[in-house]
């Protein structure tokens, strides 16, 4: 197989986690929520400062919270796989 | 642990955005020279894995949820330099697109997940690199280890914060991270080896075969 072949399936793969298997995670706190519920400093948390066009991965036009944090996964990997690349663009120019 | 806002004190979370910020940059420099292979756009690849593996909440004992860190693996597979780099996008693009991780904490879940966190996994690597069995041994010690440091930092900030004692939150975030760290084991082991099978050339900066050629 061809390196170009392996990273568009790599890419693919990539997708499948982040479009079909994200919406299945496990919704339970994660360890610091769960240690700021537990001693009790959890109301500390403020208002978020910037308001993000996402927040907590879901589309608040998208009824259905599997479909929205589906479409997220797959708008945050369009976002990071270009940023990426673009970002190691700039870093040969540079050199 | 992506500490959201309104947990940091403003003594806490501006030093750390302002080392954060230093500690980017001289990455981003050094990472110029890790650049070699232009056939693979290996940064936004293993970033955006990173960033799909951070969406998979696997539950742990006792009612919390863990997921990938993805320090240890991108440092296996690009180096301190290019991992930390990788990381900081992920954190970056969490915090301002998914409000995953507050704006004012920014600058301080990048200085625990993309520098202690890579930085330990880092040189543990190097530790272990013996020979490849070492190297093997030394992957999964290092995944255990830069989410339980990563958790040790995010910890002090938030006794430094004065919201909590230090005596309670160092033990509760290392006992549970101690758990997450064991995910992060296996993850990161099954995820390093599959893509060396599959895609050596990805990891072609790797730790092992930066120090094979010297």
């Amino acid at each position: 197989m061809k390196i170009k072949q392996k990273i568009y399936i790599l890419i693919i793969i990539i997708f499948i986690l982040a479009v079909f298997l994200s919406p299945l995670s496990s919704s339970l706190p994660d360890g610091l929520e769960y240690v700021a519920e537990k001693l009790g400093f959890v109301e500390k948390i403020s208002p978020p400062v910037l308001n993000s066009p996402v927040p907590d991965y879901n589309f608040a036009f998208i009824k259905n919270q599997y479909i929205s944090k589906a479409f997220a996964g797959a708008i945050g990997v369009i976002i990071i796989l270009l940023s990426g690349w673009g970002i190691e663009r700039l870093m040969r120019r540079k050199k | 642990m992506h500490i959201p806002d309104g947990f940091l004190a403003n003594e806490v979370w501006i030093p750390a955005a302002v080392i954060s910020t230093a500690a980017l940059s001289l990455s981003v420099r050094n990472s110029n020279k890790q650049l070699l292979d232009k056939s693979i756009p290996r940064l936004g690849i293993i970033s955006a894995f990173i960033f799909a593996a951070q969406m998979l909440n696997f539950p742990v004992a006792g009612g919390t949820s863990g997921h990938l860190l993805g320090a240890a693996l991108a440092v296996a597979l690009m180096g301190p330099w290019l991992a930390s780099v990788s990381l900081s996008l992920v954190l970056i693009i969490q915090c301002l697109l998914f409000q995953d991780g507050g704006v004012t904490a920014l600058g301080a879940n990048i200085f625990n997940m993309a520098f202690v966190g890579v930085f330990t996994a880092y040189f543990i690597q190097k530790l272990f690199l013996v020979n490849s069995k070492l190297f093997n041994f030394g992957i999964i010690l290092s995944a255990w280890f830069s989410v339980v440091t990563a958790s040790f930092a995010c910890a002090l900030e938030l006794y430094l914060s004065n919201i909590t004692p230090f005596l309670f939150v160092v033990p509760a975030m290392l006992i549970i991270h101690s758990l997450i760290g064991i995910g992060e084991a296996i993850i990161t082991v099954a995820v390093y080896f599959s893509i060396c099978k599959f895609i050596p050339d990805i990891g072609n900066i790797s730790l092992a075969k930066n120090s094979a050629e010297k």
